[in-house]
């Protein structure tokens, strides 16, 4: 389906902005936003025609808790303290996560004896909040592949699918993204191994149920990383 | 104008990182955006944790605001909406729904009335009272209740052909109206 033909799109950004389109069509349309500027035009002009109608309501004010809620949880090291010195580097905490992320894996994957090499890459979404951790060994070719908050990005009816970005040449396929909190585990074979220990990321691409039919990205890419050795 | 250029400041100095600015635009806001919550979710406790993950965002997602997205109040409405919207989505369909909409203040008031007590809505309330009663009835209960088609059906007792058509063709004069 063509959804950037001019009336479909209309009436689509307006039921979206309305919110009588729910549903599996409310998600799809959502990734059309991701990947489309017209469309994301289009919502935007009916957010700014419809939602001055929210101020139709009467405010009403909520409880104190509310604030303190956000409040921890924009500041969680900062609850007990007053120190406004200290609340130029909270700006940083989502970067701090992913960082300490890294760091925990860094302990994890301790070099191993000369001349084994261990991997990974760390997916973020736009607020640097990590998605998918992958770490590899070059050793024993075991790739492992950890959702961390992966389900919050989740597409209904489609999957996420991981590739390997070779210095020259196409996209290989390395499988399907767990969206849940396991871990999916595979042995790449030594020729998967060399493309993986060649390539300068790794992508990840949005595909059917199931998988790209080609054996290329079909869908948009949607994340990058690439790949740290240690 | 003169609230526009003062949240825009706010949310300029939130996207810095700023707590204290992020604060006082809560304040400003929240009133108005918990009324949002509470009209969608339709229970005081599930709204505010909508309110709540609302800011959250905000917070991390000053720096996305723009102009082309309109006011800064329109922006934030967009966000607590769509919160609003997607908890709806995640509880399951038989929490969904008290058993009836007759309590609610907006039975207490006509759609009718609806347009007259905004504030910066002028073009809005003028183009909504161009649109027939069924019209404007189904937008505004679809808007500020959060209603679905189904819910919507059920409401104005009206087969669901008739709804669609009504929000469709409303929606559509309402934009030529407003573009006036």
């Amino acid at each position: 389906m063509n959804y950037l033909k001019p009336e479909r799109l209309e009436k689509l950004a307006s039921e979206y902005v309305l919110g009588t389109l729910r549903g599996g069509a409310r998600r799809r349309f959502e990734r059309v936003l991701m990947e489309s500027y017209q469309a994301r035009l289009a919502v935007w002009a009916w957010e700014q025609q419809i939602n001055p109608l929210a101020q139709s309501l009467e405010p009403i004010q909520p409880p104190k808790r509310v604030w303190r809620n956000i409040q921890q949880r924009i500041q969680p090291e900062a609850k007990t303290s007053t120190n406004s010195g200290l609340k130029w580097w909270q700006g940083w905490s989502a970067l701090s996560t992913a960082f300490a992320l890294v760091l925990a894996v860094f302990i994890a994957f301790q070099p191993g004896p000369t001349g084994v090499q261990n991997q990974l890459a760390l997916f973020n979404d736009e607020a640097a909040q990590p998605l998918w951790l992958v770490t590899g060994s070059t050793e024993t070719g075991q790739l492992s592949i950890k959702a961390i908050n992966a389900q919050a990005v989740a597409v209904d009816n489609k999957a996420f699918e991981l590739w390997m970005l070779p210095t020259s040449g196409k996209p290989r396929s390395l499988g399907l993204m767990p969206v849940s909190s396991e871990a999916t585990e595979m042995v790449l074979s030594p020729q998967l191994l060399g493309i993986l220990q060649n390539s300068q990321g790794l992508a990840i691409s949005i595909e059917p149920e199931g998988g790209s039919p080609t054996g290329q990205p079909t869908g948009p890419v949607v994340y990058q990383a690439p790949l740290i050795a240690f | 104008m003169a609230e526009q250029i003062e949240l825009q400041n706010l949310l300029h100095a939130t996207a810095m990182g700023n707590h204290s600015a992020f604060e006082t635009l809560y304040q400003q806001t929240s009133s108005q955006l918990f009324a949002v919550c509470v009209r969608i979710t339709r229970d005081r406790s599930r709204a505010e944790e909508v309110l709540q993950e609302a800011f959250v965002k905000i917070w991390h997602h000053a720096s996305e605001y723009h102009v082309d997205r309109g006011s800064v109040l329109t922006w934030l409405t967009s966000i607590v909406r769509y919160r609003a919207l997607d908890y709806l989505r995640s509880i399951k369909p038989t929490e969904t729904l008290d058993k009836s909409h007759e309590d609610r203040p907006s039975e207490q008031r006509g759609p009718l009335d609806w347009a007259v007590t905004g504030k910066e809505m002028d073009a809005l309330q003028l183009c909504l009272n161009e649109l027939s009663e069924e019209q404007k009835q189904v937008i505004v209960m679809s808007f500020i209740d959060g209603m679905t088609h189904n819910e919507l059906v059920e409401h104005v007792r009206s087969p669901l052909g008739t709804v669609k058509s009504w929000i469709r063709r409303g929606l559509h004069s309402l934009r030529a109206c407003l573009e006036k």
